[in-house]
C-alpha cells in the first residue's frame, strides 16, 4: 500500500498526457495531484510513526533468483516523502505564476514525472527500484533543462548534465550489481543487515561506486560543472530539482546505505573532496553575476556540508540539514524566479539598477540568505548545529572559514540587488506570494523543530562555543558584504574583476569540452580503422574475382585450344595409369 | 491444440494469392494480402499461446533424417513472438522507398516471414538450416532490388559472409548427425552428452564463429554498414530486428541444449571479444554523422552485449541476453522506421543537415525520444531489464567484465548528440512543408512504443516463457 | 616375319605425325584428315597385334573401328561442308562462339 504515495503524480502524468489542455488545465491537475500526494504522505507518516514496514512485490524470476520490488515505510523515508510533497506542491503553485506564458503541458508532464520519481525514490527499499527512479530523475532533469530547446545553451547544458549524471548512474548500477551478486537479494534493508557476508574487496568497490554516484548526482567535485549550466532550465525547475530534491538524492543515497559506507572504510575519501568542493564553489559564487548561478554554487556548497556530516559519521545530522536546506533554498530560487519574471534579468548589477529595495522582496530574501549563512534564529543556525555535531577541532576551524565565505557571497547577492528603492508599487500575483510566504515562515520557525526532532529521528546537537563562534563569523560576513558591496562607487566592480581573474579558471569547462572532443576524435580513429577493415575484406573478395578472371580463360571457345587441353589431359592420364596409380 | 503448421499456412496462401490475383484480374492490392496473411498469423499465434501448441512432423527422407518438424523448445517462444509481430509493424514503411515491383516485394517479404517463423519453430536441424538459407537468400534479393547505390556490392558482401556462416553451421550440424545419427533436436540433446569433449568444443566453436559473423560482432562485422545503409527502410528494420537474431538463436540452442558443457572453455575469450566489440561499435557510432549508420552501429553494440550475456554460463546472463535481443528487436526497427520517415520528409539522413525538428514535428520528436531513451536503457522501457541482466550475468562470471558498462556512457553520448542535432536548436530543414507522423505511421510507431513499454514494465511476460530445461 | 616392334614404331610415328597435325594445322579439312590418320594408326596396331599374338580379337576390333571411322568421317565432312556454307571459311580459329 505504500506505493500509494507516488500514485497521484503518476495519475497526473497520464491525465496531462491524454487530456487536452482546453478541457482541463494541466496546472490544476498537477497541483491537485501534488496536494493529494502530500495528504497521503502525511497520513502514512502519522500511521507508521515509529514503525518499520516493508512491502515486497515479485517483479520477475529467473531460475532461483527473485527480482523483487520493495517499499519501505519508516520515519526517515516517510519524513522525506512529506517534505518532498510539500515543497513540490509549493513550487507547482508558484509555477502557475511563473509559467503563465509558456506552453504548459510538457512542463507539467515532465514535472509530474520528476515528482513521482523522487517520491518513489524515497520510499523504495529495493536497489533496482531505487535505480529505476534515480535514472528517471536524470531523464526528467534532462527534459526539463532542455525545456527551451531552441536555445543552444540550453541543449548543451542538458547534454552535459545528463552525461555527467550518467557517469553516476553507471556507477550506481555497477555497485548494485556487485551487491546483488554477493548477497542474492535486492532489498536494501536485507543487504544492510547482511553486510558481514560480503567480502571486503567487493564491499569497498560497491561503497566507492555508490560514493561516485552520489558525488555525480549531487554535483560535487569533480562533477560539479553541470549544475551551474543547468540553470538554463526554468527557475521553478531549478528550485525543485537542482536545489531541494534531485541533487539531494545523492546525499539521501549515502544516508540510507551509511552502514555500508562505514563498514567499508572508504569514508576518509569523502572529506577532502567535500572540502575542495566547498572552497571552489564559494569562490565561484563570489565570482558570478547571475542570481541563479550564485544560488547554484551555494547549493553545491550546502551539499558539501551534508557530505561532511556523512563523513563524520553523522548521517542524521545530514538529513536534518537536507530537509532544512530544501526549505530555504527553494525559497531563494523562487525569489530569483520572481525577479526574473518581473524585471526580465538575472544579472545582479542590472537588478541593482532597477532599485527594488521593497520589503516584499527583501524580507524573504533576508530570511532565506540568513538561513543559508547560518545566522540565528533562522533555519540555518539550527541546521549547522545538527550538522557539526561530530566535527573535529580542525574541521570546525575549516568550517568556520567556510561559513564566512558562504555568508560573504550570500550577502553580496543581497546587498548588490537590494540597494535602493526606485520603483512604484508592484502588484503581486497570489500564486507567487503563497509559496514564498509559506517558505519564509517555515524558515523562521522551522529551526526550532530541532528540539522536537528527536522523537522522529535521533539527532544529536550541542550548542557549544563553536556554534556561537560560527554565528558570529556569519554575522561578520554579513557586515563585510555590506561594507564591500553596498557602496555606490565602483569599489565592488574592482573587487569583482580581481576575483574573476583569479577564479575564472576554476570552472573547468574548457577541460570538459576538450575531453569530450578527445573522445569524439578517438571515435573518429576507430572509424578510420573500421574503414580500413572494410577495405581489407573488399580486397580479399576482389581476389576471388581476379581468380575467376584467370580461370575464365580456359573457356576460350577456341577449338584448337580445347584439343590441346584434351590431348594433354589424355597423355597425363595415360602416364598416371602406366605408373600404376 | 493448435498445430504449429497453421502459423505458416496463412503466408503460403498469401503468396499464392499474390500470384493468382493477376490471373483472376482482381483489384486486391499486394499490400492488403500481406497485411492479411500477417494479421491472421498473429491471431493464430495468440490463440496458440492461450490454448497451447501441437507439434508438426512431415518426414521427407528417412535415410538422412530430414523431416520438416515444428515443435516449440524452451527458448523459441520469445523469438517466435518477435518474428510474428515485427514484420507487420514494419510493413507500413515500405512506401518510403519501394517505388515499384509491389508484388515482388510483398511476395519476398512473405517468403522471409515464413522462413523466419519456421526457423524458430523447427525441431529438426536440417529443416532449420533449410529455412534459414531460404530467408538469407530472400534477404539478398530484398537488399539488392530496392537498395540505393552500391546496393549490389553490399548485398553481395552480405550474401558471402552469411553463406560462410551458414557453411559453418551446416558443418556443425553434420558433426552432430555423424555422432548421433539423427537431426532431431531432442534426440541430439540427449545423445550428445557422451561425446568426446574436444568434439563438442569444435562444434561449439564453429557455431560461435558463425554467430560472430551473423550478429555481427567485431571483427567479422564488415558487411553490416553497407547492408544496413544501402537497403530500404523496412528491409533494414527486418535485418536488424530479426536476421541478426538468427545467429544468436542457433548459438543459444547449442549453449542451452546441445553442448552446455563445452561453453565453459569459450566463455572468457568470447566475452572479452564481445566487450571489445561493444566498445568498438560505440566509438564508431560516436563518429558517425548519418542517422542510419549511427543506429546500425548501435545495433551492433547491443548484439555484442547480448553475445556477452549468452556466454556467461549462468541463467541470468542467458535469459538476459534473450530479453535484450527481443527488446532491441523492437527498438531498433522503431529507430530505422523513424529514420526512413525523416528521409522521406527531409530528403536526407545526415544529422548535420537537419535541426530544430522538435518544433515542426512534435509527434516525430516524441517517438524519437522514446526510441533513444529506450535504447539508452532508461527504466520503464524494455532495454533496461535486458542490459541489467546481461551485466549481472557477466559480473557473476568474471567481475572485471563490469567495465563493459562504460559502453552505455558512450552510447548516451552519441544518442544525446543525435537528439541535439536533429531535434533541438535551429531549424535547418528543407523549405517545403513538412508532414508530421500520421495515419499508419502513427499506429506503427505507437504499437512499437507500446510493446517496448509493456515489456519494460512487465518483463515476466517474456521471461516466464523461457524454460532453459525443456527441449 | 617382321618383328612386331617395327609395326609398333610405324604406328607410333603415324600417331605422332597425326597429333602434330591436329595441334598445328589451321585448316579444318587437315584436322579431319589427321583424325583419320590417328584412327588408322590405331587400327593397324590392332590388326598387327592380332596377327602376332594369335588372337582374332584384334581383327574384329579393327573391322569395328574401320566402320565407325567411316561413319565418323562422313559426319565430320558433312559438318564442315555446312560450316563452310555458312561462314565461307575453313579456319579453325573462327570457331569461337562458345567463348566464355
Amino acid at each position: 500500500m505504500i506505493y500509494l504515495i507516488l500514485l497521484p503524480m503518476l495519475v497526473s502524468m497520464i491525465l496531462i498526457a491524454f487530456i487536452k489542455d482546453r478541457l482541463l488545465k494541466s496546472h490544476w491537475i498537477a497541483v491537485s495531484m501534488a496536494f493529494l500526494s502530500l495528504v497521503i504522505s502525511s497520513v502514512f507518516f502519522y500511521l507508521y510513526l515509529s514503525k518499520n514496514v516493508v512491502e515486497n512485490f515479485n517483479w520477475f524470476n529467473i531460475g532461483s533468483y527473485a527480482f523483487q520490488i520493495s517499499f519501505i515505510a519508516n520515519n526517515l523515508h516517510l519524513l522525506m516523502a512529506v517534505v518532498v510533497s510539500l515543497i513540490s506542491l509549493l513550487i507547482l503553485i508558484f509555477s502557475i505564476f511563473y509559467m503563465k506564458k509558456e506552453k504548459q503541458e510538457r512542463y507539467y508532464f515532465e514535472m509530474s514525472l520528476f515528482i513521482s520519481a523522487m517520491l518513489g525514490l524515497v520510499i523504495s527499499n529495493s536497489f533496482i527500484l531505487f535505480y529505476v527512479f534515480w535514472e528517471l530523475m536524470s531523464i526528467s532533469s534532462y527534459l526539463l533543462i532542455s525545456f527551451w530547446y531552441e536555445r543552444e545553451t540550453a541543449s548543451n547544458a542538458a547534454k552535459k548534465a545528463l552525461i555527467l549524471t550518467k557517469i553516476g548512474d553507471i556507477s550506481l548500477l555497477a555497485g548494485i550489481i556487485i551487491l546483488f551478486a554477493n548477497t542474492g537479494t535486492l532489498s536494501i534493508s536485507a543487504t544492510i543487515s547482511n553486510l558481514s557476508t560480503i567480502p571486503q574487496g567487493y564491499l569497498v568497490a560497491a561503497a566507492a561506486l555508490f560514493i561516485i554516484a552520489a558525488l555525480s548526482k549531487s554535483a560535487q567535485f569533480p562533477f560539479y560543472v553541470w549544475l551551474p549550466d543547468a540553470m538554463e532550465a526554468p527557475t521553478t525547475v531549478s528550485a525543485l530539482l537542482h536545489s531541494a530534491t534531485m541533487v539531494a538524492s545523492g546525499v539521501f543515497l549515502l544516508i540510507i546505505i551509511s552502514p555500508l559506507i562505514y563498514a567499508s572504510g572508504t569514508l576518509i575519501y569523502i572529506l577532502p573532496i567535500s572540502l575542495i568542493t566547498i572552497f571552489v564553489s564559494s569562490f565561484l559564487a563570489l565570482d558570478s553575476v547571475d542570481t541563479k548561478r550564485i544560488l547554484a554554487y551555494s547549493t553545491i556548497d550546502s551539499l558539501a556540508f551534508m557530505f561532511l556530516a556523512v563523513a563524520t559519521l553523522n548521517p542524521n545530522g545530514a538529513l536534518f540539514y537536507l530537509i532544512m536546506h530544501a526549505v530555504f533554498k527553494s525559497l531563494l530560487f523562487l525569489l530569483a524566479g520572481e525577479l526574473l519574471i518581473l524585471f526580465g534579468t538575472r544579472n545582479i548589477f542590472k537588478l541593482r539598477g532597477y532599485g527594488i529595495k521593497k520589503p516584499i522582496f527583501y524580507v524573504p530574501a533576508f530570511i532565506g540568505l540568513s538561513s543559508l549563512a547560518g545566522i540565528p534564529p533562522f533555519l540555518g543556525f539550527f541546521a549547522h548545529a545538527a550538522l557539526s555535531y561530530n566535527f573535529s577541532a580542525s574541521l570546525e576551524a575549516i568550517f568556520v572559514i567556510a561559513t564566512f565565505l558562504t555568508s560573504l557571497f550570500s550577502f553580496r547577492l543581497f546587498f548588490t540587488v537590494y540597494h535602493e528603492d526606485k520603483t512604484e508599487k508592484i502588484r503581486e500575483d497570489k500564486s507567487a506570494i503563497i509559496p514564498i510566504a509559506t517558505l519564509s515562515m517555515l524558515s523562521v520557525i522551522g529551526g526550532f523543530s530541532l528540539f522536537f526532532f528527536n522523537s522522529i529521528i535521533p539527532i544529536n546537537y550541542s550548542f557549544d562555543l563553536f556554534l556561537v563562534l560560527d554565528s558570529i563569523i556569519a554575522l561578520l560576513g554579513l557586515f563585510a558584504a555590506y561594507y564591500l558591496y553596498s557602496n555606490r562607487d565602483a569599489s565592488y566592480a574592482k573587487l569583482d574583476k580581481k576575483l574573476k581573474s583569479i577564479f575564472g579558471r576554476l570552472t573547468y569547462d574548457g577541460a570538459l569540452s576538450a575531453s569530450g572532443i578527445a573522445v569524439t576524435k578517438f571515435g573518429g580513429l576507430v572509424d578510420k580503422f573500421e574503414g580500413l577493415l572494410g577495405k581489407a575484406f573488399d580486397k580479399i573478395s576482389s581476389l576471388s574475382f581476379d581468380l575467376s578472371y584467370v580461370s575464365r580463360e580456359l573457356q576460350s571457345g577456341d577449338l584448337s585450344n580445347y584439343v590441346v587441353i584434351f590431348i594433354v589431359g589424355v597423355i597425363i592420364v595415360m602416364a598416371l595409369m602406366l605408373a600404376g596409380v | 491444440m493448435i498445430d504449429l503448421i497453421y502459423l505458416i499456412l496463412p503466408e503460403i496462401v498469401g503468396i499464392a494469392l499474390l500470384y493468382l490475383k493477376n490471373a483472376f484480374h482482381s483489384n486486391l492490392s499486394s499490400k492488403t494480402v500481406s497485411y492479411g496473411a500477417m494479421a491472421v498469423t498473429l491471431v493464430i499465434l495468440f490463440l496458440g499461446i492461450i490454448f497451447g501448441f501441437d507439434g508438426f512432423n512431415l518426414m521427407i527422407s528417412k535415410a538422412i533424417d530430414f523431416s520438416v518438424s515444428f515443435n516449440l523448445n524452451g527458448i523459441s517462444l520469445p523469438f517466435l513472438f518477435l518474428a510474428v509481430l515485427l514484420p507487420i509493424l514494419v510493413l507500413p514503411s515500405y512506401k518510403y522507398d519501394i517505388a515499384d515491383r509491389d508484388l515482388t516485394f510483398n511476395a519476398l517479404l512473405l517468403v522471409i516471414y515464413v522462413s523466419l517463423i519456421a526457423v524458430f519453430m523447427s525441431s529438426n536441424l536440417l529443416s532449420l538450416f533449410m529455412f534459414m538459407e531460404i530467408s538469407l537468400l530472400s534477404a539478398f534479393f530484398a537488399i539488392f532490388l530496392w537498395g540505393g547505390d552500391g546496393s549490389f556490392n553490399s548485398a553481395m558482401k552480405f550474401l558471402i559472409f552469411t553463406q560462410i556462416s551458414s557453411m559453418l553451421i551446416l558443418t556443425s550440424f553434420l558433426m552432430a548427425f555423424l555422432y548421433t545419427g539423427s537431426f532431431s533436436l531432442s534426440s541430439i540433446a540427449s545423445l550428445l552428452h557422451g561425446a568426446n569433449s574436444m568434439y563438442l568444443s569444435i562444434m561449439l566453436l564453429l557455431i560461435i564463429i558463425a554467430a560472430i559473423i551473423k550478429f555481427p560482432v567485431f571483427p567479422l562485422h564488415v558487411w553490416m554498414p553497407g547492408a544496413y545503409y544501402d537497403s530500404a527502410t523496412s528491409i533494414t528494420a527486418m535485418l536488424s530486428g530479426l536476421f541478426s537474431k538468427l545467429g544468436g538463436y542457433v548459438l543459444l540452442l547449442f549453449i542451452v541444449f546441445l553442448t552446455p558443457n563445452a561453453v565453459g572453455y569459450f566463455s572468457m575469450p568470447v566475452m572479452v571479444l564481445a566487450a571489445i566489440s561493444a566498445f568498438y561499435a560505440a566509438f564508431v557510432a560516436l563518429s558517425k554523422k548519418d542517422l542510419k549508420l549511427m543506429f546500425s552501429y548501435s545495433s551492433m553494440l547491443y548484439m555484442s552485449l547480448a553475445l556477452m550475456g549468452m556466454m556467461s554460463n549462468n541463467p541470468i546472463g542467458i535469459e538476459g541476453s534473450i530479453f535484450l535481443m527481443v527488446s532491441y528487436g523492437f527498438i531498433s526497427p522503431l529507430a530505422f522506421v523513424l529514420t526512413g520517415y525523416l528521409k522521406s520528409q527531409a530528403g536526407t539522413t545526415d544529422m548535420t543537415k537537419v535541426g530544430g525538428l522538435m518544433k515542426k514535428l512534435p509527434v516525430f520528436a516524441l517517438f524519437f525520444f522514446i526510441a533513444i531513451f529506450a535504447s539508452i536503457g532508461v527504466p520503464g522501457f524494455s532495454n533496461f531489464i535486458g542490459e541489467f541482466l546481461v551485466f549481472l550475468g557477466a559480473f557473476k562470471f568474471y567481475p572485471l567484465l563490469i567495465i563493459s558498462i562504460v559502453s552505455m556512457l558512450i552510447a548516451t553520448g552519441y544518442y544525446l548528440s543525435s537528439i541535439k542535432m536533429v531535434l533541438f536548436e535551429k531549424f535547418l530543414g528543407p523549405v517545403r512543408k513538412l508532414r508530421d507522423l500520421n495515419g499508419s505511421e502513427l499506429i506503427q510507431a505507437g504499437v512499437f512504443s507500446l510493446v517496448i513499454i509493456i515489456l519494460g514494465i512487465l518483463p515476466y511476460i517474456l521471461l516466464n516463457s523461457i524454460n532453459l530445461g525443456a527441449v | 616375319m617382321i618383328p612386331y616392334e617395327y609395326i609398333f614404331y610405324l604406328t607410333s610415328i603415324l600417331f605422332v605425325i597425326a597429333i602434330f597435325g591436329i595441334l598445328m594445322r589451321k585448316n579444318l579439312i587437315n584436322f579431319i584428315i589427321s583424325i583419320e590418320i590417328i584412327i588408322n594408326a590405331a587400327l593397324i596396331n590392332f590388326a598387327a597385334g592380332s596377327y602376332y599374338f594369335g588372337y582374332l580379337n584384334g581383327v574384329s576390333y579393327a573391322l569395328l573401328i574401320l566402320v565407325v571411322a567411316v561413319f565418323e568421317a562422313a559426319v565430320a565432312i558433312a559438318l564442315v561442308i555446312f560450316y563452310h556454307r555458312i561462314t565461307n571459311s575453313l579456319d579453325m580459329s573462327s570457331l569461337k562462339e562458345y567463348r566464355g
